[in-house]
């Protein structure tokens, strides 16, 4: 086990290394430069790009920045933040994404779990339409379509919940963009629920534990729900990642200063440093979600083993 | 029963996750609630409040509450003194001397004094504030020493600025400068004091903290980039009698669907709008347009196109655009049309006449006129000895809509034309229109720095080995008004302008306007002759 965690992390650092020169190499390749004002003059402009380093050759940038890096230093922002460390930018903007991330996550996991258990415990008409309904309209629209409809709605029509994100509000003002995100996340939970659920539910061992007189809540949740956490956690990593790099329209249709609206800034704008330290960030967070993971599995499911050795 | 019991439990537990959606609300705060605080809504996070960095709109906009300058424009938008008592130009116009206000107090209590000025000019020169403003002391106004100290071959202490005395304030400059007093409303020139500067250590205004105030408010919460900003009222504020809004709120809201909601449901007094989502707004007695010196044109290959080089054939693309069809079908709301250089109500003649009152002045020229255009075109080619041109029309691929448009009426007006339309990425496309090379056509804009008609003739001083225009009484007429003041000068401003039209050295589209949504209750928004920084010390609100 320790010598499989160990392997992944080389494993790891190889990757992240190789994606951040791979990076490196592609916004040189861009057009343009961070510099683009037409009234700055061509001499203003090289000594803009001298005083940030940017005039020298790609390799020297390359290995100054993976030093800066290993200290902890991102750089500076060139030119959607003129000058603030990239650390300040992350760091104000990391847990706002982070906490509507989760939050979305957790609430629509739960809802999903509830669901997908729901449509395959009853076969009841009520249920099961409730749960095509919601399922599918969660799959096949788009999250900023519910956010409009949610902000005309709640927002504007009731008036009951603010349009904006508000940091004087946070729970309030958060409510619409999380609920906006989690429905789809509810949608693909629930359906990858039903169809495990049923699979243990045909299986033997749940007839034979009903056979010997155990109770429907014990079953459900030391079979059924154990059983079908499997692929819900695998498809949870994904949303996850998803979730925490940032739902770009919802950030921006709430004005939520989160990480998506920063990166699509950054890479409009030709802020390399900005755009490689979070590509960073994000390649380093799904390897770290993806190793989680793993180890999540062996806790779930004790006969996956880790390393190749089984038992 | 114990099935019964799990499907309680299951009801329960669903409730739960449903309900959970819609906790946590209670209710949206309204602005018209709070007499006390004006709501702003803006369009983009300011990239930085450092007044000496800033050079987009967005963060002018910031630094405008929290910051004064020697002159200010005031709510009427007339240019009056601000922190300066008064200003003395030398008999040769190469030195200007501010006088400063008496009891200037910077936010903490200490007194404002001239060296501030000095460290503030110095430190906006100084490359490593690696600022994006500083074409505004060695283009707008060349500053003694500036060119050299920007790009770094001069120490920044030979910068010409100094402070003979607390109170005294001088600049010296390498050429003498007109507008300057309208040039130091700006906010990279506002004061930055020596001993707060070094006392941040490297983190100077990136918070509240590492920022004072000298103007109107006090910056109260920010962090870069942010969404939020607020600012309160400052007491020390030499004219703070007259600004009456406790606290200023302001909100960024890229996505202007939401911000018209924000608006119509009272959670923001002011939004800028623009596009469809404005024309709705149509009608509104709360709709204020206001002008900016933000100006779309076409420039033309003067240099190397045989069919550009005649005057004839460029006045024949001029006349063959129906700017206000365009304007009004492809720009929707926010934009004008426009058939000479400078904008309307912008700049002002030395007896205070509007420069550009006469805003058909030059129709000759540029006015759309189907026939004309299609007579001089069939002059320019028989002068030319061509039967047609094909050109190379290249704009930013976010303008491809108004650029087809164009070319669809050009096109049609003009036998014979053939307009090749190169979309490019946006710092690709800038890249060349700074260049001044490699195109034929290419619709660029342009937004002026000061209220002075220079500031939009300044694009059209061709660098040597470009393809722009090069007209030689244009160049001597501009150069020649920065020596000049007076009658004098507003003549030779409006002999430049002529003979811009009349070569047709560039072709005038469209002007461009801000539109906000202001409620009812709030006013006092304006915005300085360029559109690109709010006025705010005439804001006022009353409870609805």
């Amino acid at each position: 086990m320790g010598k499989y965690i160990r392997k992944r992390i080389l494993i790891s650092i190889v990757i992240l290394l190789l994606i951040l020169l791979i990076l490196f190499l592609l916004l040189q390749l861009m057009p343009g430069s961070p510099f683009n004002d037409a009234k700055l003059s061509p001499e203003q402009v090289e000594a803009l790009k001298k005083s940030y380093g940017l005039d020298q050759p790609v390799i020297v940038q390359f290995f100054r920045y993976i030093g800066n890096m290993l200290k902890g230093d991102f750089g500076v922002s060139y030119s959607i933040s003129p000058n603030t460390p990239i650390t300040t930018l992350i760091a104000t903007r990391f847990p706002v994404t982070i906490k509507i991330g989760f939050v979305s996550l957790i609430a629509g996991t739960l809802a999903g779990l509830v669901l997908g258990l729901l449509a395959a415990f009853f076969r009841n008409a009520v249920i099961r339409f409730l749960y095509s309904v919601l399922t599918l309209t969660g799959i096949a629209i788009p999250s900023y379509l519910f956010a409009i409809f949610f902000s005309w709605f709640i927002g504007y029509k009731a008036e009951l919940l603010p349009l904006l994100y508000d940091f004087r509000s946070p729970a309030a003002s958060s409510v619409m963009p999380v609920a906006a995100m989690s429905l789809s996340v509810m949608a693909v939970i629930a359906r990858f629920t039903r169809s495990e659920a049923e699979d243990v539910m045909k299986s033997d061992y749940v007839m034979l534990a009903r056979c010997s007189g155990m109770s429907s809540w014990t079953i459900m949740v030391k079979y059924i729900l154990r059983n079908s956490l499997i692929p819900v956690i695998t498809v949870m990593a994904g949303l996850l990642v998803g979730l925490l790099t940032g739902s770009l329209v919802i950030e921006k249709m709430f004005s939520i200063p989160g990480m998506g609206e920063l990166l699509t800034n950054a890479i409009s704008n030709n802020d390399y440093s900005v755009v490689i330290a979070l590509s960073f960030v994000y390649s380093a967070l799904y390897i770290v979600v993806m190793l989680l993971l793993d180890l999540i599995y062996c806790v779930v499911d004790p006969r996956v083993r880790l390393g190749g050795k089984t038992e | 029963m114990r099935m019964r019991k799990t499907k309680r439990i299951f009801c329960l537990l669903t409730l739960c996750a449903f309900v959970s959606f819609g906790l946590g609300g209670c209710g949206a705060a309204k602005s018209a609630d709070d007499p006390t605080t004006i709501n702003v809504g803006v369009n983009g996070a300011p990239q930085t409040i450092d007044p000496q960095v800033v050079s987009d709109t967005g963060s002018g906009e910031v630094v405008a509450y929290f910051t004064s300058t020697l002159y200010q424009y005031d709510p009427n938008r007339e240019l009056v003194p601000a922190m300066a008592e008064s200003s003395e130009f030398s008999e040769d116009g190469l030195t200007v001397t501010y006088h400063l206000k008496e009891g200037l107090k910077w936010s903490d209590g200490v007194s404002v004094t001239a060296d501030d000025f000095v460290f503030g000019f110095q430190r906006l020169a100084d490359p490593a504030t690696k600022s994006g403003s500083i074409y505004l002391i060695t283009d707008c106004c060349k500053i003694k020493n500036a060119d050299e100290i920007t790009v770094g071959e001069v120490p920044v202490s030979e910068l010409g600025v100094s402070a003979p005395d607390n109170m005294t304030f001088v600049v010296e400059l390498e050429q003498p400068c007109p507008y300057i007093n309208s040039l130091f409303t700006l906010r990279p020139m506002s004061p930055c004091r020596r001993d707060f500067f070094n006392s941040c250590g490297g983190n100077y205004a990136t918070s509240p903290e590492t920022v004072l105030s000298c103007g109107p408010y006090i910056l109260e919460r920010y962090e870069p980039l942010a969404s939020q900003i607020h600012f309160r009222k400052n007491p020390d504020y030499f004219d703070a009698d007259i600004i009456e809004p406790e606290n200023v709120s302001l909100q960024v809201v890229s996505d202007s669907q939401q911000a018209m909601m924000c608006y119509k449901a009272n959670e923001l007094d002011i939004v800028r709008t623009s596009g469809e989502l404005a024309e709705l707004a149509v009608g509104d007695t709360h709709l204020n347009s206001i002008n900016t010196a933000q100006v779309y044109k076409l420039e033309i290959n003067h240099q190397t196109n045989p069919a550009l080089k005649n005057t004839d054939i460029r006045m024949a693309l001029a006349k063959s655009i129906d700017r206000d069809s365009i304007a009004a079908n492809v720009m929707r709301l926010g934009y004008y049309s426009m058939t000479r250089v400078i904008p309307p109500n912008f700049c002002f003649d030395s007896d205070g006449k509007d420069f550009a009152g006469d805003t058909s002045q030059y129709d000759e020229y540029m006015k759309f006129d189907a026939e004309k255009a299609k007579e001089l075109w069939t002059k320019g080619l028989s002068e030319t000895g061509l039967s047609g041109a094909k050109l190379e029309f290249i704009c930013s691929s976010s303008q491809t809509k108004i650029v087809e448009a164009l070319k669809a009426q050009m096109e049609k007006a003009l036998p014979g034309l053939e307009l090749e339309i190169l979309p490019l990425p946006d710092k690709e496309w800038l890249n060349r229109v700074n260049s001044g090379r490699d195109y034929d056509l290419v619709l660029s804009s342009w937004v002026a720095d000061y209220a002075d008609p220079t500031a939009l003739f300044q694009s059209c001083i061709a660098a040597p080995g470009t393809i722009k225009y090069s007209g030689e009484k244009f160049q001597e007429l501009y150069k020649n008004s920065y020596n000049a003041s007076g009658a004098e000068r507003d003549s030779m401003l409006h002999e430049a302008e002529e003979i811009l039209m009349k070569d047709v050295a560039l072709i005038p589209l469209f002007g461009g306007q801000s539109n906000y949504l202001i409620s009812e209750g709030v006013s006092g928004y304006q915005m300085n002759p360029t559109g690109v920084e709010p006025i705010v010390t005439g804001l006022r609100k009353e409870m609805r």
